[in-house]
């Protein structure tokens, strides 16, 4: 392997929509694509409150462990503490955001079909995109 | 439960009889995976034939070490609520991974998390950094598993520490070099099976004592323990605010930044089977850390407080011990089979781990620094070299944990291998995917003032200053992520906004477009087929183009 072929950056990026010497697809077309503007969009309405709210959720729960012990020792069902039933939320809490991430994750890939269906001319099948 | 004390740490030659099972199936998996390995891919990747579902039980299998495995329990036996605070933190880190990390790492890279970094940025220098963050990351933890393991094997099955450890390492060693990452995939996978059959078995014993009731067990739990109901709530062990948050941080981002977990999603045929293998995983460990409580709650009350020193310092015995009692007890032939089934799944679970460790740190060394930085070698080579690395890193593995010796505080080693993880390898792999100013300078200074102030604020911490384990060192927490995580990304800003390098902006979108979509990704599934794939466009470059 040179260090051409391993540093995309290095290669040419082809002003045409695909280099037909090297089949590389122009990255900043498909990039300024309205397909994959729309995929971005979509995956960031989702990250950036979805990170935000697991990140938060945690650090109140340490924080109610750290500053709030004896609130937390208190027992709300038989012997079982508010520390256990807010313990076991976070593994829930976990549950249900991966199961909500991976539903939203079938647009996600129907989005991302779109994009590399735009990227590439009908005539070249044999390429090994992932899917 | 004094008697108990006497029984652990004789020979014990139905556990050594498992034990002999466990090794002989682990070394028919290899047998079988060294045939397929012929390649660096394969031996790094598994020829990216591993399903998602096969990832999942694996990945989980490398988190669940014996250190965590047994260390929950024993610290929620120990300390109680406090106990579970890592666990959680752990579970709830395979979120970040998921949303994060799995999908784009899958799509972007090829064997090694610096192959992410260095899609865009300068890729010698930045390379090296992060090849040596894998290597201190997995080097340490490595270390911390073989003394556990060295300490865990004597104890249970009766052979010596050294014995023990050297057993540990020969087999590491034979996994990795023949079989690669398809052997070391299907130990785990056999281990997770084993673990997570033992972990309900176990919880279902414990709760059937107590009418499947946990407040009966949590009160007889209470009964036991010195601080009484105060078990159920914080505090036991993590007594400041401060302590809380930074323990729980560093465990939440460093597990997300363990390379040998990373390295874990380059061996699946796509994304799709990239975030699969994270939910799986999230269903297993999650699972998992639901019935440790069980276990670790469940050890306290039916071990009483008479077997706070039979568990041992870190309470490592505690679930070991509660099996063979709801096997029967010490000397009945109950207990004893149950304590050798239990010793054979925690030695399942060292070897499993130990392995995909060395996995990790030769790819860091043969294909970040050999072929990459020093430019070294073609494709064979790098295979020789990745097999030569292997047995050189287990072997210095082996001498440094004789060298620091059986009594050596492991959580040290641990929570220093976490705070690299989280404050030098997580925050530049997450903005090198997700900042598009973010350049070679700022990788580097990120890396550097994570790994120091690691080093500097462990180093003040109480295990080390001003002697081992004493008081008044000048900074109280063991776990110091509060402090280092933000010191990370800080030198990651740093370097970035102060530098003028702007290259890796260019290749921001490209590095976009195939993260997010998989274009143009490392080809996956039958090798064969992939290749015959890539015949047809950019011939012989088996890189990043498609």
């Amino acid at each position: 392997m040179t260090d051409a072929e391993r540093r995309p950056a290095e290669r040419g990026n082809g002003s045409s929509h695909v280099d037909t010497l090297t089949d590389e697809p122009d990255w900043g077309a498909i990039a300024a694509s309205p397909e994959f503007q729309e995929l971005l969009a979509s995956r960031r309405r989702f990250l950036i409150p979805g990170v935000t709210f697991f990140c938060l959720y945690f650090l109140a729960f340490l924080s109610l462990l750290g500053w709030a012990p004896d609130t937390m020792a208190e027992h709300v069902l038989g012997t079982i503490s508010l520390a256990l039933v807010l313990g076991a939320s976070v593994v829930f809490l976990t549950f249900v955001m991966a199961w909500l991430y991976t539903r939203k994750s079938a647009e996600w890939s129907e989005l991302s079909r779109r994009v590399t269906a735009a990227a590439r001319p009908p005539r070249s099948p044999a390429e090994g995109g992932a899917r | 439960m004094t008697t108990v004390l006497a029984k652990i740490g004789d020979f014990n030659g139905l556990a050594v009889g498992v034990f002999s099972v466990v090794l002989a199936i682990t070394l028919l998996i290899t047998r079988w995976a060294a045939r397929k390995t012929t390649n660096t891919s394969e031996f790094y990747t598994a020829g990216r034939g591993i399903s998602g579902a096969q990832n999942g039980l694996a990945v989980a299998g490398d988190f669940l070490s014996a250190s965590t495995f047994l260390g929950y329990a024993g610290l929620i036996f120990l300390f109680g609520f406090d106990g579970w605070i890592i666990g959680l933190a752990a579970i709830l880190s395979f979120l970040p991974v998921l949303f994060l990390l799995a999908e784009p790492m899958r799509n972007s890279g090829k064997f090694t998390v610096a192959d992410v970094l260095s899609f865009r940025l300068r890729e010698r220098p930045v390379r090296a950094a992060a090849a040596v963050n894998t290597l201190f990351i997995s080097g340490i933890y490595l270390v911390a598993q073989l003394v556990g393991a060295g300490v865990l094997v004597q104890a249970l099955a009766g052979i010596s520490f050294h014995v023990s450890v050297v057993i540990c390492g020969v087999f590491m060693i034979t996994y990795v070099v023949f079989g690669g990452m398809l052997a070391t995939t299907w130990v785990q996978i056999v281990k997770a099976v084993m673990l997570m059959t033992a972990g309900v078995v176990i919880s279902v014993a414990i709760l059937a004592k107590f009418n499947f009731n946990p407040s009966e067990l949590l009160d007889k739990a209470s009964a036991e323990h010195e601080a009484h109901g105060a078990i159920v709530g914080p505090g036991l062990q993590l007594d400041t605010p401060l302590l809380v948050i930074s323990t729980g941080l560093t465990i939440f981002l460093g597990t997300a930044g363990l390379p040998h977990i990373l390295m874990r999603f380059f061996t699946v045929p796509d994304a799709r089977a990239a975030r699969k293998s994270v939910v799986w995983t999230i269903g297993l460990i999650g699972v998992f850390t639901l019935l440790v409580t069980v276990i670790g709650f469940g050890a306290r009350a039916i071990l009483g407080s008479g077997a706070t020193e039979a568990v041992g310092k870190g309470g490592n015995l505690a679930a070991p011990l509660v099996a063979q009692s709801l096997g029967g007890g010490d000397g009945t032939t109950g207990g004893d089979i149950a304590l050798a089934l239990f010793a054979a799944v925690a030695f399942a679970t060292i070897l499993a781990v130990v392995s995909g460790l060395v996995l990790a740190a030769a790819s860091a060394v043969a294909h970040d620094l050999w072929a990459n930085v020093f430019k070294r070698s073609d494709e064979a080579g790098e295979h020789r070299v990745a097999r030569a690395a292997s047995v050189g890193l287990a072997a210095v593995a082996v001498l440094v944990t004789f060298a620091v010796g059986s009594g050596f505080n492991v959580t040290l080693l641990v929570s220093l291998a976490f705070v690299v993880a989280a404050s030098a390898n997580f925050p530049p792999l997450v903005l090198a995917l997700y900042w598009r100013r973010f350049n070679t300078v700022g990788a580097l200074t990120g890396v550097a003032f994570g790994l120091i102030a690691s080093i500097v604020m462990i180093g003040l911490s109480p295990p080390i200053w001003p002697g081992p384990d004493s008081q008044g060192s000048p900074s109280p927490l063991t776990f110091p992520g509060l402090v280092t995580i933000p010191i990370g990304f800080l030198g990651c800003w740093l370097g970035t906004v102060l530098s003028r390098e702007r290259e890796g902006e260019r290749s921001f979108d490209e590095l976009k477009v195939r993260s997010e979509t998989g274009l143009g990704s490392e080809a996956g599934g039958t090798p064969r087929r992939a290749r015959r794939a890539r015949e047809g466009g950019a011939a012989e470059t088996p890189s990043l183009t498609a």
